[in-house]
């Protein structure tokens, strides 16, 4: 009887949505995971150009030489699809269309520093190494600024 | 009010309405509160009371498997919490 009562209720008078909301699997995001392999690009592009060509009729050295240099670009280039990688997850999953409303530049943003990250892992670039962590600096203010938390960006090396 | 989601299963499913009426005594454990999503002005969420802790309250939702609540959005700021649900409806 009371439920009846209350379906007329409802169809005269819409009830207010309550949310019995679920944001996903987990909900933990963090842009400190994409911080860090962009470190990882900015670092292993420090190296790669410091490092010194040897002479090539030392063919220990030259070894050597090649070996590190392929490790190098081969770190760079992983850490690199991962930076990207952990910059699209926020961009899909965690922003959300009323960040977007608050903060009209996300999708540039996001663009942009995967762009960079594209440019800074086929070249080996210091200035789009940098770049990007100034992107990802740009992304920890923004998200942070959706969760109205004051965490400080940092850097590990 | 009207339940829309999944994490209050199976004690509230989507669709369910509620009826809510502003606190009148402090919280406590097991009521089911409507409260304010702390990143969100004007987003209503429909949880449990777990606890009071320094700085809120700590609401979770019964299916903790879909369910976002203060383990990822922490304690519920006493303003947050509109109100309590009374009384539901099949």
């Amino acid at each position: 009887m009371l439920n009846r009562i209350m379906r007329r209720l409802d169809q005269a008078l819409p009830a207010t949505p309550v949310n019995a909301h679920c944001d996903g699997p987990c909900g933990v995001y963090d842009p400190a995971s994409a911080r860090i392999a962009a470190e990882a690009v900015l670092s292993m592009t420090k190296k790669l150009l410091a490092l010194e060509v040897p002479d090539s009729s030392d063919k220990a050295a030259v070894v050597k030489y090649h070996n590190t240099f392929s490790r190098y670009v081969a770190i760079k280039e992983k850490e690199a699809t991962v930076a990207k990688n952990e910059i699209l997850v926020l961009w899909t999953d965690y922003f959300k269309p009323h960040h977007l409303e608050a903060h009209p530049e996300i999708h540039d943003l996001i663009w942009k520093a995967t762009k960079e990250i594209s440019y800074a892992k086929v070249e080996c670039s210091l200035h789009h190494a940098e770049n990007v962590m100034n992107y990802v600096k740009q992304i920890h203010e923004l998200f942070w600024k959706t969760k109205n938390r004051d965490i400080a960006w940092y850097t590990a090396s | 009010m009207r339940v829309e989601g999944p994490s209050m299963e199976p004690t509230l499913r989507a669709g369910q309405t509620v009826l809510m009426e502003p606190w009148r005594r402090i919280p406590q454990a097991g009521d089911l509160a409507v409260a304010e999503h702390p990143e969100r002005p004007g987003f209503l969420l429909i949880k449990r009371v777990s606890h009071q802790v320094p700085g809120g309250w700590i609401l979770l939702g019964d299916n903790p498997a879909q369910s976002s609540d203060s383990r990822s959005l922490g304690p519920f700021p006493t303003e947050r919490l509109i109100g309590r649900v009374v009384c539901t409806f099949l």
